[in-house]
């Protein structure tokens, strides 16, 4: 299966419509209408419990939506077949397992999964964008070592290798940056952010408003399942929007230096 | 709220329970006695009417041993989910009870001295050692309730299969075993329920005095330890307790499966969150289930029937469709699935290992064709006599061979599937299936053939793989949900396993040796079966290596590079059933080949699916072969089941390995 | 007299043997899977030359005694059939529980079987008739003959030594622990000697294959006519646990002191262990008029 065979990046992104989802009776999302395009680096943002990982999960059909409709490049997400929409969207869940048995590289050869299926065979095209992706999350000084017995940050990237690695148009990655310390994350997420300026669809969840408004194109900020704020990073940062996002008062400075927006609790 | 409306009814459920017991207990007297002579043929019984001998002597003193040992197996439930933070945690469920009747095995056997008024001391040594077993296995999981389960399961396993291979070579003491085994509440005098009585109110009282100290071990660990308790100490403590008054019972009237699980879940239910509360209700709801089962029983069952559906085994009818139950209702996924911790060499090169192994099979097949014993001792066959041995030695070994490699790749799917390092063909129930089959087909068809057998264990095998099936589709095959579907189902089964055997019939002999591992029926017709079965399902295990690589990475990233979970989940299902029922119809239901197999492929260094799985074949054949070797030459001219053999090599291995803490 | 008999069979023994390296047709290799094959092959003075648990065969069927060099094959169910080839048998004598093995058997050597224990239930009658035909099939007829017709004797014998008791039913039972008990009926070997001897059985309910069955203690209490036999052995503190306050103690029977034990004599077994049990009836009645 080629690129040129599906419905790519450029006939668009992610179309969702009211899109609702509850459980037991509990809404946690709620009239969700989003359209994201590629191109982009997107932030979700929110308190816990405000629903970015659910609206990540559906997006990445790991959940099916309660109410409403959820399109990929036109088509209904249930429409498209199992590897079909993983070769055109990647996603890394917020809990990654602890042991896998496999080194880094060939963690990072499952990311051509989708393109090869079950019995196909790798081909020397397959295992040159490996070898670029390990390249690009700089894993491959420790690419023959288990992936378990990494360190937390070197961990993370080969995962991201195997995402890179899947070459799909979309990224979809659950808190990628949590396990990391500071110098990790800023690797990572300029990472993400090349990535979404080469021309991918990036769509994080991240903690950390701050790093978010750096890295990002564009923040959509979620409260109790509905989106209530959605703009560039200098539009969200703003004591007003953050108060609204957060419940919380918070005053925006300037970085002395460097000039990027840098928010606080009041 | 209507969590108050739900206590309601909860504590409806319990007074109902009691009153259950209370009108069935009445019940079952009344037929025996008109009421109005209860009080004077109890106490002054006319020795000359049956029905007051019968009244007085049998029927009183079954009921108060049913309600005392259904009291000292609640509270002794109730201990030990207590102590292990484990709703799945009882006597039957940690191996304790068939660990005890093991031990009270040997002893009828071997000394039967002990079996006389030592007979709770020897279940308490057996019953103590299964636990440490238990504990050994599933350190390593961080002794997540599943891994408990899953442990106290196989070791449960291995205890029935040691006892069955005793029986099988002490024929003549084996009818009053089943007796045991099956837990017969019957009594003719006082003695039981009086040594009861005494035990349980030293033990309970000390238990009742305990629930204080005992009641800080809700609070996890470090808490607990902050607020300066002695953690270990008042766990250990706890478990004591739980072992003396599993063995009490155990020792008085054998094994009584699930009241020691089922009578602290209705406690918590019904409301008792705190442990003081739980404990003694959990011992009154016991006394009470067990009450109304052994006269439940008692008013369908009598004569010779009774004798054959013992009550311990009836719990069990109660017993398995409340874990069925129970199983949506856990936190499964809460309980933190260490991985398998062993040392890995990622430079191990497959092909290398793979030939060692090739070439070590050979040499035991090989070994196992030629040399033999006879009545003067070893003896090495020269090429002609090879011939000649041909027809006894080579259908065994063949057997052997396949049936370990099928086990093995199937402990191997299994372990993949759900990421749990105890996961194994011999839990799955289809074991259980084949022997309840054999059971059928000796009842039904007494003078069936070999191949007749073979037939009806097929059909056993395929029975208990479509329920496994049909439930596993309901948790969307939610590998745990079909571990313990498996669990629930082999202690359903055993019940009617069990009331054959206690019918005394010489037949049982055929079908203990299938429970206990037998190569000794192979013939030519078994031969090719393995050969066909493991030549057709190994290769579509290789072929699925690929998604076994990907499986271990989690729900979420399968799903994320396009793998259809459900489906994928279906076939990998059924390939584990066609290859445990083809594995365990040759070979029985116990080995450890396919807890051992993929644990040694990986210890090798053959990380990848593909080599793993010819690895895993290629050691489990190794293991069966040499396994069934032993059993034929240990104690010529008797011989052991091969797939005990298998286990008693195994049993030290996994406890070492299992044992390991990760990092 | 059972020394002459003895004595008798020792030295057909080694006519038995000698018959093996003069090469007639009568079998002489023989391998008997079954201890009552074994007890009926030694009762004409054929040695086997394998047969299993010859150990436990001592202890608990006991006579006749199996002579020196006779192999051991293994258990009964699964005898080891390694063992059984290299005794280079020329005939296997089977039990009807031994049909699975019937395949692999009749790969060593032609294979007999010996139905005593079947729904007939007839095991006496059975056990007979086989030995009149294993006695012509050996080469023994003579030597049949003589022990049916003394084992016919010795329970003519019995039956006029117990006439007086013909009319109290008998119990014949056994205990497995302080609450079980084996009851052996009418189709059970010990229950047609019973019958042969002129005594009655006091169980008339189901029993199985091999005519017996296992009930709780509290079954006996509503038969309140009969005499308790109970066979040895009893496992070790049942008796003692039988206090007054027990209902074996008050079963009427046992208070009226209709109640004995029996020596032991294979419950499974043939003539010879039927004769044994009826030899011991006598006493044992006599002990519990």
């Amino acid at each position: 299966m080629s690129r040129a065979s599906g419905p790519g990046p450029a006939q668009g992104g992610f179309l969702t419509r009211e899109v609702g989802f509850s459980v037991e009776g509990r809404p946690l999302l709620s009239g969700i209408s989003l359209d994201l395009a590629p191109g982009r680096f997107v932030g979700l943002i929110g308190h816990n419990g405000s629903g970015k990982s659910t609206l990540l999960k559906i997006l990445a059909r790991q959940q099916e939506a309660g109410s409403g409709e959820a399109k990929f490049g036109g088509q209904p997400l249930t429409a498209w077949p199992a590897r079909g929409f993983a070769c055109e969207i990647a996603y890394l869940p917020q809990t990654l397992p602890a042991a896998t048995g496999l080194t880094v590289r060939e963690l990072a050869s499952f990311g051509r999964y989708p393109w090869r299926g079950p019995f196909g065979r790798l081909t020397e095209q397959d295992r040159a964008i490996v070898e670029e992706a390990m390249g690009r999350c700089r894993v491959e000084p420790f690419a023959e070592r288990i992936v378990d017995t990494l360190s937390g940050g070197e961990r993370q990237r080969a995962w991201l290798a195997m995402l890179v690695a899947q070459d799909a148009g979309f990224l979809l990655l659950d808190e990628p940056v949590s396990a990391l310390d500071l110098a990790q994350q800023v690797e990572v997420l300029g990472l993400l952010r090349n990535l979404a300026e080469g021309g991918k669809g990036v769509v994080a969840v991240l903690h950390d408003i701050n790093m978010a408004a750096r890295f990002c194109h564009e923040i959509v900020a979620l409260r109790a399942g509905r989106v209530i704020r959605r703009g560039r990073p200098d539009e969200i940062m703003d004591g007003e929007a953050l108060e609204a996002i957060y419940g919380l008062p918070m005053q925006v400075m300037t970085q002395p230096g460097a000039g990027h927006p840098v928010a606080l609790p009041r | 709220m209507t969590s108050e409306a739900h206590r309601l009814s909860l504590a409806a459920i319990l007074g109902g329970i009691a009153l259950l017991a209370l009108a069935l207990a009445a019940w079952r007297l009344a037929v025996l006695m008109p009421p109005g002579r209860w009080w004077e043929a109890a106490l002054h019984p006319n020795l000359d009417d049956p029905r007051d001998l019968v009244f007085a002597f049998s029927a009183l003193p079954r009921l108060a041993t049913a309600a005392l040992c259904g009291a000292a197996l609640g509270l002794g439930g109730a201990l030990l989910q207590h102590a292990l933070a484990n709703p799945l945690a009882s006597p039957t469920t940690l191996g304790v009870e068939s660990g005890g009747q093991l031990a009270l095995t040997i002893a009828v056997i071997f000394a039967p001295a002990l079996a006389g008024d030592g007979r709770g001391l020897v279940a308490l040594l057996g019953g103590g050692a299964a636990l440490g077993a238990v504990f050994l296995c599933a350190r390593a999981s961080g002794l997540s309730s599943i891994s408990v389960v899953l442990a106290g399961f196989v070791v449960a396993l291995f205890c029935t299969s040691l006892s069955a291979c005793l029986k099988l070579l002490n024929e003549e003491y084996a009818t009053v075993l089943f007796l045991w085994g099956g837990g017969s509440l019957e009594q003719a005098d006082w003695s039981v329920p009086e040594g009861l009585a005494w035990r349980l109110a030293a033990i309970g009282g000390l238990t009742l005095l305990a629930l204080r100290p005992l009641s800080i071990l809700t609070l996890a660990d470090d808490s607990a330890r902050a607020l300066g308790a002695p953690v270990a100490a008042t766990r250990l403590a706890a478990l004591v307790l739980a072992l003396l008054l599993t063995s009490i019972v155990v020792g008085a009237v054998g094994t009584i499966g699930f009241v020691g699980l089922a009578a602290p879940q209705i406690a918590r239910l019904a409301g008792a969150r705190l442990f003081v509360q739980r404990a003694p209700l959990s011992a009154l709801v016991g006394a009470a289930l067990l009450v109304a089962v052994d006269c439940g029983l008692a008013l369908v069952l009598s004569g010779e029937d009774a004798v054959s559906v013992p009550t311990g085994a009836a719990t069990a009818l109660l017993g398995a469709p409340l874990l069925v139950w129970l199983l949506p209702r856990l936190r499964l996924a809460a309980a933190p699935t260490a991985p398998i911790p062993l040392a890995v060499r990622p430079g191990g090169r497959p092909v290398i290992i793979l030939t060692f192994l090739a070439a070590l099979l050979g040499l035991a097949v090989v070994i196992a064709l030629a040399v033999g014993r006879d009545a003067g001792g070893m003896t090495l066959a020269s090429l002609p006599e090879l011939a000649a041995f041909a027809p006894w030695r080579v259908p065994r070994t063949l057997v052997a061979a396949t049936a370990g490699a099928m086990l093995a790749v199937t402990g191997l799917l299994l372990q993949r599937m759900t990421g749990n390092p105890l996961a194994s063909p011999e839990v799955l129930g289809i074991g259980a299936g084949v022997a309840f089959g054999i059971a059928l087909g000796l009842t039904a068809f007494p003078t069936a053939g070999a191949a007749g057998l073979l037939l009806v264990g097929a059909a056993g095998a395929a029975g208990a793989t479509a329920i496994l099936i049909a439930f596993g589709a309901r948790s969307r095959f939610q590998p745990e949900h079909i571990l313990l579907a498996g669990i629930a189902l082999t202690s359903l089964l055993d019940v009617f396993v069990l009331a054959f055997f206690a019918r005394g019939d010489l037949r049982t002999a055929q079908l203990l040796g299938f429970i206990s591992g037998s190569t000794y029926r192979a013939g030519w017709s078994e031969a090719w079966t393995g050969l066909a079965a493991a030549a057709l399902l190994v290769p579509c295990a290789l072929l699925l290596s690929r998604i076994l690589d990907l499986l271990p990475l989690g729900d979420p990233t399968a799903r994320a590079l396009g793998l259809p979970l459900a489906r994928t989940r279906l076939a990998l299902t059924g390939l584990v059933a066609m290859l445990t029922a083809a594995g365990i119809l040759l070979a029985g239901p116990l080995s450890f080949v396919g807890l051992m197999g993929p644990h040694l492929a990986r210890f090798l260094g053959l990380r990848r699916a593909f080599g793993a799985v010819i690895g895993a074949a290629l050691i489990g054949a190794l293991v069966m072969v040499t396994a069934d070797w032993i059993a034929r030459i240990a104690i010529f001219p008797r011989q052991l089941p091969a797939g005990l053999v298998a286990a008693l090599i195994g049993l030290p291995y996994l406890l070492r390995h299992l044992g390991r803490r990760a990092g | 007299m059972r020394r002459r008999a003895l004595l008798a069979g020792l030295g057909a023994f080694a006519a038995g043997r000698a018959g093996a390296a003069s090469g007639s047709d009568i079998p002489s290799r023989l391998v008997a899977l079954e201890w009552s094959i074994v007890s009926m092959l030694l009762s004409l003075g054929v040695a086997p030359v394998g047969m299993p648990e010859i150990r436990a065969y001592t202890r608990w069927v006991g006579e006749p005694p199996v002579p020196p060099g006779t192999a051991d094959i293994g258990v009964k169910t699964e005898p080891n059939l390694e063992a059984v080839a290299a005794l280079r048998p020329d005939l296997i004598l089977t039990s009807p529980l031994n049909r699975l093995l019937e395949p692999k058997l009749t790969a060593i050597a032609p294979i007999r079987e010996v139905p005593i224990y079947t729904e007939a239930g007839m095991p006496l009658h059975l056990a007979t008739e086989q030995l009149r035909e294993f006695g012509a099939l050996l080469g023994r007829g003579a030597e049949a003959g003589r022990v049916i017709a003394s084992a016919e004797a010795a329970f003519e014998a019995v039956r006029s030594a117990v006439r007086s008791e013909a009319g109290r039913p008998i119990l014949l039972l056994s205990f497995l622990d302080a609450q079980h008990v084996r009851i052996f009926g009418r189709s059970s070997l010990f229950g047609n000697v019973l019958e042969r001897v002129g005594l009655s059985n006091g169980w008339d309910r189901a029993v199985n294959l091999w005519g017996f069955v296992i009930v709780g203690l509290a079954e006996l209490a509503p038969l309140r006519e009969a005499r308790l036999l109970v066979l040895e052995p009893i496992p070790p503190g049942i008796l003692e646990q039988m206090s007054a306050r027990s209902l074996w103690a008050n079963l009427p029977a046992v208070r009226a002191g209709r109640s004995a034990t029996i020596p032991a004599a294979w419950h499974y077994g043939d003539l010879t262990a039927a004769r044994r049990f009826a030899s011991f009836l006598p006493k044992a009645l006599g002990s519990a008029a």
